[in-house]
């Protein structure tokens, strides 16, 4: 949303009811910075049978790298703004790499397949995940202040901080792994699938 | 009970053998139908407009009235002659040397010709040609303008220049008079560079402005004015190819005048034109197919660069249509040795065409025989056949008239016509692809760097140093020999070069660049603009060569033996190669005079040979050009090893040192006490096929291919667990056996560690053991167990439709990474031994991707297997033999490929398997030994190659316009076609095509040279949505074991690694950052934009290897407004409560977000 766009009218809530919670984004040297930008988060209060599932608020479009604590950082501030408080317990299903798309080991166990139903049922579709409350009191203080927030005035929109990796987190893709925990991960799987094995014959 | 067995083992035999064999001549039968119905679309698409034939006819009868009313002359002796002419506007066209006023007794006349049309108008055998056909008129002179000894001594050369002289004036005159000068243009010119005969062509003005009844300037017709000698006017005898007709005087009285053989053929032919059209009308007559395979010949010989011009000034003369049916004609009335007939009359176009080039291809006529005919007409008995004694010469000798056929046909291009009709044969007798195009649609001649192997271009200073040499070897015998110091020059070169590389070529051709043969009709001779003073009639000499790919990089050329008196053959290699020439003791004990030669990275041997014997034998002032070639061969990364520079782009060595450090680490896991025995372990990666980008060189662990990946079988166990996670761990179980007993037992040499791989999409649990051997070298070890397979297919048959397609992407993955890839090394390891340049081509090929950042996106094998279709399915080209031709036919093959229509389908077999296994069939058909089935069974049968088509269409089916997957590439190892192509985004594909025709179409419009092969490597950044510049922190060149010829050796080893670090972990510190950067980008924004970067940092990053960049495409369908969705998987901003539009600037900041330590600039659209 650029200062042009600004003056137009501003979208506070899709028409299928998300809302939109707009953050404004840190500057970087790189880019030009002749006016601020923003990023887009949707949310709505997600409805579903799961037990699993219940207090959760369904958001779309997380920026990069958004974890538990990002989520929960910026949650807070907004409540705070808002004179509310909400507790998060959990972000379900931000898999932002679509590293988790498909789970192979369910897949291919006859095991596990008392599982099977449930999980491969739960399908959230990319670039979206739960936001799952303590309960319901906090689940509803947080939407009642992201309504508000959505149509903030421009100056009271809070930046953004991203979780940047460095160049570290990039070279330890290519670092050994320890062995000793590999032997330990080994074992206690291996082990675990033998009895899970017993038990079924 | 032995013999019963094998009794029935031969009967089996026998029927498979009988049943091949039907199958064959079926196939054959039924390759012969499409050919046919290929041949007539090809044959009415070539006929000529009968409109254009009927307006041309219109002009040549009005010219026939114009002929006519030439004045006849009075005979004039030379000074009237020439006072005649004086100040006026026709030049006599007076062949070298011009006659003497002193000494020239003989008179010159003009009387009227008698008219006559020849040659394929007449024949009606033409076709039509975008850069339009000639008509050939015959004006015969009259046979009382000479005298019996006029065939001597150039005289009656002499007449018919003064005949054509005074006809073209005249000529001129009547058209001026008729006002059809106003669109006509007349010039002289050589009829087939000759320069014996000067004819005079007809032309109308390339322009529409002149309205006039006769201009047939839109038929693209010119008419050829030839004057003839009448029949049998002189002693046929007396010119025969081995009797000398110019007598010149010379000191030495003993030895005999050489042959003029050249001279006598001109002679010779110009009396005999109409003979032979009747020759040919009549087997015309006889012969239903005639026309058309005339037309077939004609078509394939154009597509060849061959021609009826005289091949002695250079070019690939001596052979054109008119010398194809003169062949034909003689093989239909016989041409056997016992003049059986080769051709019958019954036969069809296809039947005669294969014919004629079988006998081409499997006949010599030029050492071993020649075939000899008859062509009056009148003579009933005349069979033609073939003899056995050959004349080093090609022959195919005319008892009526004297003259051998092929006079203009040189020795070395009788060779390459050989060779093409050898190639063609091959084709013919192909029965699974259809190579019609490749017969007769491709044109082979457009591009020297496709055509040949190597170009070398000799130029001359402009002081005209090099002429001087060159005209003081010209002595007048051999004038007399070779009439022209051009033709005198050629003959000079290939003999040279011929003697010189011997069996490091195959094949050459000597072309005169610029080489004129039209004049204005006031000159005497083409107007020569070489250099001021020049008298050489070209630009500049271009030698082209086709390599002996087994021979052209030996260091050694091995003269004669050594003998206490001197042998013949070692004076003559002595004073060949003069210093060069040294004696040699070689393994066998013998003494050898030889030449030694060293290898280099940059260039082939050949090219330190051909200047030293040009500036030896030809010229010293001659400068020696091959550019082109060097600027290809530097292209190629310069691995940081011994000697490197000094090592041929042949050489195998590096990749035989990681083989060799492999063997030795697959023993010690051969003999290692596990729980399961191990079956195999099999290199599947890109060295041990000789394809890796990078040479392999120890320690450089920054090359990201450092890591071969190696895969390990056990032997079979029904113990593995049946979950793919389980299953996993349990592998991983193994490999840290192996890792124990490894550090155990070898721990001081070898190092190891475990990594995580990602090479299998949603399997997160796959380790694999990377292992460092002394020798430098890195190996990744992955296991492979017979319960995979089934797991993965498991898994598609238990997913969510939605999930499928990901699921089958994994097993593809999966099949292609474990299964395939041993089949995939290890056909490429064995047919590369045959295909020397495979290695290096595919090489460069892969930098030239990598440096338009695609090589991420395709897979190796992919690239190796588009890098193979110039090689294993060469035709109508060779195999190439340089790096720059390999290369090249890559890039024109790409640019060509219609891959929505059309699949790749590779035959990965050796050359000469398929090559003789086609021969054997062609000519004995019926016996098929066990060798032959042997062979048989590797090449690719109709039934694969059907089936692989039949997948093709399948796929189109559901994928029409190839937006799925673009490249369908099948062998007999991937009949799918799919397995390593799926997954490349749309965009990459067309990228990739559209680099290759832009490629392409620089090269032909601007030609090869510095700067457009710099342009060829530029990646075109411009054409992205944007593109951010990296740069990392370590310079990773040298550690990905490259320097540049450049670069102080001493100075760059010392910061070349030359163990690994103590820490295994400080290795990551070595490796490239922006890769991983570019592939968590590509996984976050998978469905809205496709990233890509050079993937060899080392190579393509900037003079230390330390730059990078990352391109951003966004897909086109996430370029404009879209509806709000849970599931559109896009980072939007709104528009309107309904709309959303893609937050460019969002996506922006977390690219600099993520990538914030290595962003040095962005550049937005």
């Amino acid at each position: 949303m650029s200062d042009t766009e600004q003056k137009t009218k501003r979208v506070t809530t899709m028409k299928n009811g998300f809302i939109v919670i707009p953050f404004k984004l840190p500057s970087f040297d790189v880019l030009p910075s002749k006016h601020s930008c923003y990023h887009y988060l949707f949310a709505k209060k997600h409805e579903s049978n799961n037990e699993n599932e219940q207090n959760c608020l369904f958001v779309m479009n997380l920026p990069l790298l958004t974890n538990l604590d990002s989520i929960k950082s910026i949650t807070s501030q907004i409540c705070e703004k808002y004179d509310t408080v909400s507790h998060i317990e959990n972000l379900m299903y931000n898999d932002e790499f679509g590293l988790n798309e498909v789970d192979l080991s369910v897949l291919t166990s006859d095991l596990m397949a008392e599982n099977q139903d449930i999980i491969e049922k739960r399908f959230t579709p990319r670039n979206t995940a739960l936001v799952k409350f303590v309960d319901k009191s906090s689940l509803n203080n947080c939407l009642n202040a992201l309504k508000k927030y959505s149509t903030a005035s421009k100056s009271d929109i809070f930046e953004w901080k991203y979780n940047s990796p460095s160049i570290e987190t990039f070279i330890n893709f290519y670092r050994p792994l320890d062995v000793e925990y590999l032997k330990e991960d080994v074992h206690t799987h291996l082990s675990l699938f033998e009895q899970r094995e017993q038990q079924a014959q | 009970d032995e013999e019963t067995t094998h009794k029935s083992k031969n009967v089996s035999g026998s029927t498979a053998a009988y049943d091949i064999h039907v199958a064959r001549e079926t196939a054959e039968l039924f390759q012969s139908n499409i050919f046919k119905l290929q041949i007539d679309e090809l044959v009415e698409q070539v006929k000529l407009n009968d409109k254009h034939v009927l307006k041309v006819e219109k002009f040549l009868h009005r010219f026939y009235d114009l002929i006519q009313q030439i004045p006849d002359w009075e005979e004039k002796n030379i000074t009237e002659t020439l006072s005649y002419f004086k100040g006026k506007s026709v030049s006599i066209p007076f062949v070298d040397p011009k006659p003497a006023v002193a000494s020239t007794n003989y008179k010159f006349n003009y009387k009227a010709p008698e008219v006559s049309l020849i040659g394929s108008f007449a024949l009606k055998t033409g076709i039509y040609q975008p850069q339009g056909s000639s008509i050939d008129v015959l004006l015969t002179m009259p046979k009382e303008l000479f005298e019996k000894k006029d065939f001597l001594n150039l005289r009656c050369l002499h007449k018919r220049s003064v005949y054509l002289a005074y006809f073209t004036y005249h000529l001129k005159d009547l058209l001026a008079k008729d006002k059809l000068d106003e669109f006509l243009t007349i010039e002289y010119s050589y009829l087939h560079d000759d320069p014996l005969l000067p004819i005079l062509t007809l032309k109308c003005k390339a322009s529409d402005e002149y309205k006039h009844e006769l201009n047939f300037y839109k038929t693209k017709f010119s008419i050829n004015l030839i004057i003839g000698f009448p029949y049998k006017i002189f002693e046929s005898k007396k010119l025969l190819p081995n009797k000398n007709c110019i007598r010149i005087a010379k000191e030495d009285n003993d030895t005999p005048l050489p042959a003029t053989s050249l001279y006598n053929y001109s002679v010779l032919s110009a009396s005999a034109y109409e003979s032979y059209l009747k020759y040919l009308y009549k087997c015309k007559k006889q012969t239903e197919a005639f026309r058309e395979a005339s037309i077939l010949g004609r078509l394939w010989l154009q597509q060849r660069g061959f021609s009826s011009k005289i091949s002695q000034s250079g070019g690939l003369g001596g052979f054109g249509t008119f010398e194809f049916s003169i062949l034909m004609t003689v093989l239909l009335n016989g041409g056997g040795e016992n003049g059986n007939k080769i051709l019958l009359h019954g036969f069809s176009s296809y039947q005669l065409f294969k014919g004629v080039i079988k006998y081409l291809a499997t006949m010599d006529i030029c050492t071993e025989g020649h075939l000899q005919f008859h062509s009056d007409i009148t003579y009933t008995a005349a069979v033609s056949k073939y003899v056995r004694e050959g004349f080093q010469t090609p022959t195919i000798f005319d008892k009526s008239t004297k003259i051998n056929i092929l006079s203009k046909l040189s020795v070395s291009n009788y060779n390459i016509l050989k060779f093409y009709a050898k190639e063609t044969l091959s084709m013919l007798n192909d029965v699974v692809q259809d190579r019609f195009s490749n017969i007769f649609l491709t044109n082979i001649g457009r591009s020297d760097q496709l055509k040949y192997d190597l170009c070398y271009d000799l130029k001359f200073p402009t002081n005209g140093s090099a002429e001087s040499d060159i005209i003081s070897k010209f002595t007048a015998t051999e004038r007399i020999k070779y009439i022209t110091i051009e033709n005198f020059l050629v003959h000079k070169i290939i003999s040279v070069i011929k003697y010189a590389l011997s069996d490091r070529i195959t094949n050459l051709e000597v072309q005169l660049v610029g080489h004129r043969s039209t004049f204005a009709t006031n000159k005497r001779k083409p107007l020569i603009t070489m250099s001021p003073g020049s008298q050489f009639n070209f630009d500049h000499i271009r030698i082209k060569l086709l390599i002996n790919q087994e021979e052209s990089e030996k260091l050694i050329t091995k003269g004669p033996l050594h003998s206490e008196q001197a042998s013949h053959a070692s004076v003559l290699f002595k004073s060949f190669w003069g210093p060069k020439s040294s004696l040699r003791r070689f393994k066998d004990g013998s003494i050898n005079h030889c030449c030694l030669w060293t290898t280099s990275s940059s260039e082939p041997v050949i090219s330190s040979i051909v200047p030293f014997i040009i500036s030896r034998h030809i010229s010293e002032a001659i400068h020696v050009d091959n550019i082109i070639t060097k600027k290809f061969q530097n292209l190629l990364p310069l691995p940081n090893l011994a000697a490197s520079s000094k090592t041929s782009v042949l050489n195998m060595t590096s990749f035989f040192n990681i083989k060799k450090s492999f063997d030795d680490l697959y023993k010690i896991i051969f003999r290692m006490k596990l729980p399961l025995s191990v079956k195999s372990i099999l290199p599947v990666d890109t060295s041990f096929r000789y394809t890796s980008l990078c040479q392999p060189v120890p320690f450089a662990y920054s090359d990201p291919k450092f890591f071969q990946n190696i895969i390990l079988e056990f032997e079979t166990s029904q113990k593995w667990p049946d979950e793919i996670t389980s299953l996993e761990k349990a592998k991983t179980a193994f490999l840290l056996k192996i890792e124990e007993q490894l550090t155990s037992e070898h721990g001081t040499k070898y190092k190891s560690f475990f990594a995580r791989d990602e090479s299998i999409p949603f399997n997160l649990d796959v380790t694999t053991l990377n292992i460092l051997t002394p020798e430098g070298y890195g190996f990744k070890f992955r296991i492979l167990t017979e319960r995979d397979e089934v797991l993965y297919l498991r898994a598609i048959s238990n997913a969510r439709k939605e999930a499928t397609p990901a699921l089958e992407n994994t097993f593809l993955e999966f099949t292609s990474t474990y299964l395939a890839s041993i089949r995939h090394t290890r056909t490429i390891e064995n047919i590369s031994h045959s295909y020397q340049f495979y290695s290096p081509v595919v090489r460069l090929f892969k930098k030239w991707l990598d440096c338009h950042l695609l090589m991420g996106h395709l897979k190796d094998e992919l690239i190796e297997l588009i890098a193979m279709k110039p090689f294993t399915d060469h035709y109508p080209y060779c195999i190439p033999g340089s790096v720059e031709n390999g290369f090249l036919k890559i890039l024109k093959f790409i640019a060509q490929w219609n891959w929505k229509d059309e699949p790749l389908i590779l035959d990965l077999v050796k050359p000469d398997a398929a090559y003789e296994d086609q021969m054997e069939v062609s000519i004995g058909g019926s016996e098929i030994n066990s060798e032959t089935m042997k062979k048989l069974s590797e090449k690719l049968t109709l039934a694969q190659y059907k089936a692989i088509q039949s997948n093709f269409r399948n796929l189109r089916k559901d994928d029409p316009n190839g937006i799925h997957l673009q490249f369908f590439v099948a062998s007999k190892n991937d009949p799918s076609g799919i397995l390593y192509s799926s997954n490349i985004p749309l965009a990459i594909a067309t990228r990739l095509t559209a680099l290759a025709k832009v490629a392409v179409n620089l090269i032909q419009t601007h030609g090869l040279n510095s700067q457009t092969i710099d342009l060829l490597f530029a990646p075109g950044l411009k054409d992205y949505d944007f593109v951010v510049h990296l740069k990392v922190p370590n310079k990773l060149k040298i550690s990905s074991g490259i320097i540049t010829q450049s670069e102080f050796k001493n100075l760059t080893n010392i910061d070349a690694p030359s163990s690994f670090p103590t820490d295994l972990n400080e290795l990551s510190q070595k490796m490239d950052p922006t890769y991983q950067l570019v592939k968590y980008l590509n996984m976050k924004y998978k469905n809205t934009m496709i990233f890509s970067s050079h993937k060899y940092i080392g190579v393509n990053g900037g003079t230390y290897g330390n730059e990078n960049v990352i391109t951003g495409l966004i897909k086109p369908l996430y370029k404009k407004q879209m509806k709000f969705k849970v599931n559109m998987d896009c980072n939007t901003k709104p528009v309107d409560a309904e709309s959303v539009i893609l937050n460019k600037e969002s996506i922006y900041h977390e690219i600099a977000a993520f990538s914030s330590d290595l962003i040095v600039k962005f550049d937005l659209d």
